[in-house]
């Protein structure tokens, strides 16, 4: 690396330190822990909105352990995949199949909880009551969320299906945990067809967009990203 | 001379000029280590200058103790890995000539070229995990214990990885004394 050569890649190392001076290139400079912290706080906001402006109108006669470990199974996964995706580039690779169980789990586990034999409710409700927003609600949540890792993932320009499928996941569980506590539909069929694919619905929809946009991304060069 | 770690710490701090100065100290063996396995020169250059781009937003989770040199590479390798993972293609090994004679030759290569081996060939038969570990400790003269960071894997596995790639290189020589004609580049 001769001396022209050199000064010119300390140029362009300069211009992409001066294109992360905003916000959002201080968000993503943040410690991993913090940057953890604030997709902890963004499910928190979201669940204590739902909780208090949207519950599920059976909350009181929905057996609660269920509740509990229905979001305890999501919150759980949702951890581990957001632990993947804020994996910072200085720590080594991820182990890849460990990476291909957790993004299967975590697009199963609603179908799983979909499936699983009805509750039974303190009290008569009627099965068909609300839940008719749960797929716009489900994606809209899913997308905020895919933005949020988008904007705290240290290399979101290097983005491919497998990180599109860990982002995903995230967004579909989350959407699912919001809706657990939401919906009052308990039939199989209701979850299975509306809250359960919301995470494949995403992968697709944002494993296109990559496919349309990623390698396009890449091709510039990276001064201009 | 400040050292990379007191440079590092300078740079957290908001000194621009620390970073100027890691770039001086570093980019010569990030560009060889890219150039190992990156075709074009100019997706070398793009890789490396990434890799400081990493370290910039990394910067938050460097700790006082923690060596610098490791970590860096580690985020070039990291770096490199998503190049080739974003691009669709397998980890691939310059042939060209031209790629690997702008990079500057570690000792390791300097003495293999003397023993009259090509080196690039005899690597580019090696799978991705045991040709990491030959260059960065054979070719780039880091210790195991550096290399095991690096790539994340136990002291014993780089050990064993690095075995197998000598076996594998002995191997292909063995096989094809073409392997073993000297380099057509200025190596000698």
């Amino acid at each position: 690396l001769d001396g022209p050569n050199l000064e010119r890649l300390l140029a362009r190392v300069h211009e992409s330190l001066d294109a992360e001076q905003g916000l959002q290139g201080r968000l993503r400079a943040l410690p991993t822990r913090v940057r953890s912290l604030l997709v902890a706080l963004a499910v928190a906001l979201v669940l204590g909105v739902v909780l208090v402006f949207a519950r599920r109108a059976d909350f009181d006669a929905y057996p609660p352990w269920r509740l509990v470990l229905n979001a305890a199974t999501y919150v759980g996964l949702l951890a581990l995949v957001s632990n993947r995706v804020l994996r910072p580039l200085h720590r080594p690779p991820a182990c890849r199949s460990r990476e291909l169980v957790l993004v299967s789990a975590a697009l199963l586990a609603p179908f799983g909880w979909a499936l699983a034999p009805l509750p039974m409710l303190s009290r008569v409700m009627d099965p068909v009551a609300g839940g008719r927003d749960c797929l716009s609600v489900g994606i809209t949540l899913g997308v905020a969320l895919i933005l949020l890792f988008r904007i705290l993932d240290h290399a979101p320009q290097t983005a491919n299906f497998r990180s599109a499928a860990l982002f995903a996941s995230g967004a579909g569980l989350l959407a699912n945990l919001a809706l657990a506590f939401h919906c009052p539909r308990t039939r199989p069929l209701h979850l299975a067809m509306l809250h359960a694919p919301i995470g494949l619905v995403l992968l697709f929809a944002y494993g296109g967009v990559l496919a349309a946009f990623g390698r396009r991304l890449a091709m510039r060069p990276a001064s201009s990203r | 001379m400040v050292s990379d770690e007191e440079l590092m710490e300078r740079y957290k701090a908001g000194d621009r000029a620390a970073i100027t100065e890691l770039v001086r100290r570093y980019a010569p063996l990030l560009l060889r280590v890219m150039l190992h396995q990156v075709r074009a020169r100019e997706d070398a250059d793009d890789l490396v200058q990434q890799t400081f781009l990493q370290l910039h937003r990394s910067k938050g989770d460097f700790r006082a103790g923690a060596q610098l040199r490791p970590w860096l590479l580690t985020i070039a390798v990291n770096v490199r890995h998503r190049y080739f993972r974003q691009m669709g293609v397998r980890e691939e090994f310059p042939l060209e000539p031209d790629a690997l004679e702008r990079s500057q030759p570690g000792p390791a290569v300097e003495d293999a070229a003397e023993a009259g081996c090509d080196l690039r060939t005899v690597l580019a038969g090696l799978p991705p995990d045991q040709r990491d570990v030959i260059v960065l400790h054979w070719i780039e003269g880091f210790s195991f214990p550096e290399v095991a960071l690096v790539v994340g894997a136990s002291l014993s596995a780089v050990k064993v990885r690095a075995h197998r790639g000598y076996v594998a290189i002995r191997k292909i020589l063995a096989e094809d004394p073409m392997e073993g004609e000297p380099a057509p580049s200025s190596r000698g």
